[in-house]
């Protein structure tokens, strides 16, 4: 079997005992603990504790993206670094460190920046405001304190600054224009007092507004002119800058505590993990109670830890009842060759507890049809040698050690198929080619419809074995093996010059269908329903043709693998710089066409796989194993 | 040059921008969807690249059929061969499944990637699920090329 068994855990521990020991299942990483089934009992309550804990995690993550690492690393480098190791049982120990002060004192420094920042806004703002009286050359002392006069500014449109003029010295009052912009004008006019009401009359011809410097007048201390204002604010804002950088040259020290930080990050991080785990216990007044899953194989070795871990605990390991059933979480367990194919099974789904694994049936199908599809010894080599290379470099764990195992096969089946069937780079090996799909595409096409052929029938005999695990014997045996006769023989009929032998055996598979398909005791329902069963042949014939999209795929790998070839010819031929160009569209070409070609097959070969061949009897639907263990964003726990 | 030899060519070109056309269209409506999810997320760019790439593959099979048409007429050097007007015309119907086929699919498939990458914004994890889909649209350029280049083997020269 290729789903793993899996036992129920039950635990009985004392309420004082649940974090310490929901803290040791993290560090064991086997056990998935489920919220408990029983309504009665009381739920640990999900404390505030856990918000603080978010709260925490938040800070210290931006902290973290803000401080420049302290021996920075470039690109490919730092793709494969692994991460920092730290030892599991020991990892509270870096919540001594003192992150709250570090952090508070981070964020601290952050507030000030952002005040200062606010205070230079502000200056350039006033900067903004008295550049155009700069003009105005005399102490600004002096435009106050007038007994009968009346001094205003105002900011006029351009247009309108010769109209305003002439009205204006129309009365016994003085104009004088302080700057001229393009669009705007500044004007300063001083009257008695006793003509306000005409002059405002004037100016509510036009679009102006009064400048008032009211706000400077009281803070004077001399003969201060509006540019020795501008003066002093110049000062003041290249001191705050001064101030900026200082902050940010302390903020830059914390740099040293970039690494200790992400490692009280992941620990952080687990603490809040173990506390929602806790959270699923049911709990009475002295005692709590955990349930869950363990994978059978890791049973004795749990129960083993267990009881060396405490005394007081009561671990009870049993197989899962019938009502359980839909709970049960699915692992797959395939052997060590054909695990990365778990990749796409896991992709469609899992399969529901009790359900066929089909990665290992899917798996030789999957890496035949890559190879196929891609059919490029030259490219496969490439892919093997990186995803080698990136597997030894950066150790990575779970899913991404899958995925890039997967990738190394599929580079060995281009490889092999790239040379039976294609090139390496654009250029077959002669002599050790079998089908050229380019000169010859249709032993090409007969092949991908034989592996196609073959995969619908496998599937058919999988459904077969569905059919009889559900205990519907007749259907199994009858139909879907009518099915498994009826298709062979007709086909090798037909092949084969018609022998009799092989059309008595269509016919007897056929009658299996049309009599046992459908359940109905109408004798005449019965045969009509068989005979409409029977029309599902079209579904296998057109399943089987989905197949030829493996010489289509594969010819347009070779055939752009040509095309980039003969390109470098012609840029050989250029003079002087020929020989660079060649070799930049040969790497960039073939590069280009792999990730295309790449593209293409895998996910053409997914999908023979997920429509054509799980069509028949793939039931998803199981719920992944989840154990409760240390999780990491930027470190790694080791034993 | 003969007429035969000109169908023969307007097929070559047929494939290659009638396919072309789908796929530029296709691309344009998954790299539009693409760039509106990166606005918010750009850390995306990585996993939208493939989706954003699929409807591509049209404008290749055309340029394929195109490039087998020209292989088979010798323009690349060499003799250069002079088909009949009804060789010629042979040639140009047998490039009509991949130029429309392409067209049409690279259209839709153009669309249904941009639903899987908005798909993506939300599931960053099912990134191949919505890779799938657009399979299932490419299924028929798949076919056209695949009659095209069948229909090329058999006309005889």
């Amino acid at each position: 079997m290729a789903i793993a068994a899996v036992k129920r855990m039950e635990v009985l521990l004392p309420r004082t005992e649940l974090e310490g020991f929901v803290s040791y299942l993290q560090e064991l990483g086997i056990a998935q603990l489920d919220p408990l089934p029983y309504e009665e009992l009381e739920l640990a309550s999900s404390p505030l504790e856990l918000t603080e804990y978010e709260r925490w995690l938040g800070r210290i993550n931006h902290v973290i993206q803000n401080l420049p690492e302290t021996e920075p690393k470039k690109g490919l480098e730092k793709l494969l670094a692994p991460k920092p190791k730290y030892s599991a049982s020991l990892r509270k120990v870096l919540l001594d460190y003192g992150y709250q002060k570090v952090v508070e004192d981070y964020e601290a420094l952050e507030a000030k920046r952002a005040q200062l920042w606010q205070n230079i806004k502000q200056i350039e703002k006033e900067e903004e405001f008295l550049k155009p009286l700069l003009a105005l050359d005399a102490p600004l002392g002096h435009l106050t304190g007038f007994d009968r006069c009346q001094l205003k500014m105002a900011e006029v449109k351009r247009e309108d600054l010769e109209n305003i003029k002439e009205q204006l010295t129309e009365q016994p009052a003085a104009v004088s224009v302080i700057s001229a912009e393009k669009n705007l004008a500044y004007i300063l006019v001083i009257y008695h007092q006793s003509l306000k009401e005409e002059i405002e009359a004037i100016f509510s011809g036009f679009k102006f507004t009064y400048i008032s410097l009211e706000s400077y007048f009281s803070r004077l201390k001399g003969d201060e002119k509006v540019s020795d204002l501008l003066a002093q604010l110049e000062q003041q804002k290249s001191r705050a800058r001064e101030e900026i950088n200082e902050l940010e040259k302390q903020m830059t020290s914390f740099a040293v505590h970039r690494s200790p930080l992400m490692a009280v990050y992941d620990v952080l991080l687990n603490e809040k993990q173990k506390l929602a785990a806790a959270s699923l216990a049911g709990l009475t007044e002295k005692t709590a109670w955990l349930a869950g899953w363990v994978p059978a194989s890791e049973a004795d070795y749990l129960a083993e830890r267990v009881s060396r871990f405490s005394q007081d605990i009561y671990l009870n390991l049993r197989e899962p009842k019938p009502e359980e059933r839909d709970d049960i979480p699915v692992i797959l367990d395939n052997p060590e060759v054909i695990k990365p194919f778990e990749v796409v099974t896991t992709l469609y789904g899992l399969p529901r507890p009790g359900g066929i694994d089909p990665t290992i049936y899917l798996a030789p199908f999957f890496f035949v049809f890559v190879g196929l599809c891609l059919s490029e010894g030259g490219y496969g080599l490439v892919m093997a040698l990186l995803s080698l290379f990136y597997l030894k470099k950066a150790q990575p764990k779970g899913g991404t050690r899958l995925f890039m195992t997967l990738l190394f096969y599929l580079g060995l089946s281009n490889m092999i198929f790239g040379t039976l069937f294609g090139g390496w780079f654009g250029f077959p090996i002669k002599p050790l080619v079998l089908i050229d799909p380019i000169k010859n595409p249709i032993p090409y096409l007969i092949l991908s419809l034989a592996l196609g052929f073959i995969q619908v029938m496998l599937s058919t005999f999988l459904s077969l074995v569905k059919e009889f695990r559900r205990g519907n014997k007749v259907t199994a045996i009858a139909v879907k093996g009518g099915w498994l006769l009826l298709l062979p023989s007709l086909l090798f009929y037909f092949l084969l010059k018609q022998p009799p032998l092989l059309g008595i055996l269509a016919l007897v598979g056929a009658a299996g269908i049309v009599f046992f398909s459908s359940p109905s005791r109408n004798i005449f329902a019965r045969f009509f329903n068989g005979l409409y069963a029977l029309y599902g042949i079209t579904s296998y014939f057109s399943d089987t043709l989905s197949y030829s999209r493996l010489l289509a795929l594969g010819l347009s790998t070779g055939v752009i693998a040509m095309v980039v070839n003969s390109l470098v010819q012609i840029a050989w031929g250029f003079p002087f710089i020929g020989w660079l160009v060649a070799i930049l569209i040969f790497a960039g070409g073939h590069l280009f066409n792999l990730a295309i070609g790449l593209l293409g097959g895998f996910v053409h070969s997914m999908r023979l796989q997920f429509v054509e061949f799980f069509g028949r009897f793939y039931e998803a639907g199981g719920k992944p194993f989840k154990p409760v263990k240390l999780e990491n964003k930027y470190i790694e726990f080791i034993k | 040059m003969s007429l035969g030899l000109t169908l023969a060519i307007l097929g070559a070109a047929l494939a290659v921008f009638i396919a072309g056309i789908g796929s530029a269209i296709g691309i344009g409506l998954a790299g539009q969807a693409a760039s509106g999810v990166m606005s918010e997320d750009p850390s995306k760019f990585g996993i939208l690249i493939p989706l954003a790439a699929l409807p591509g593959t049209q404008g290749i099979y055309g340029f394929l059929s195109g490039f087998l048409v020209i292989l088979k007429l010798g323009l690349l050097g060499g003799q250069i061969i002079q088909p009949t007007v009804q060789q010629g015309l042979q040639i140009m119907f047998a490039c009509f499944p991949v130029a429309f086929a392409g067209l049409v699919s690279g259209i839709h498939q153009g669309k249904v990637c941009a639903s899987g990458i908005y798909m993506v914004a939300k599931q960053p994890k099912d990134m191949t699920k919505p890779l799938v889909m657009g399979a299932l649209v490419e299924t028929y350029a798949v076919l056209g090329l695949l009659a095209t280049v069948l229909l090329l083997n058999g006309i005889k020269l």
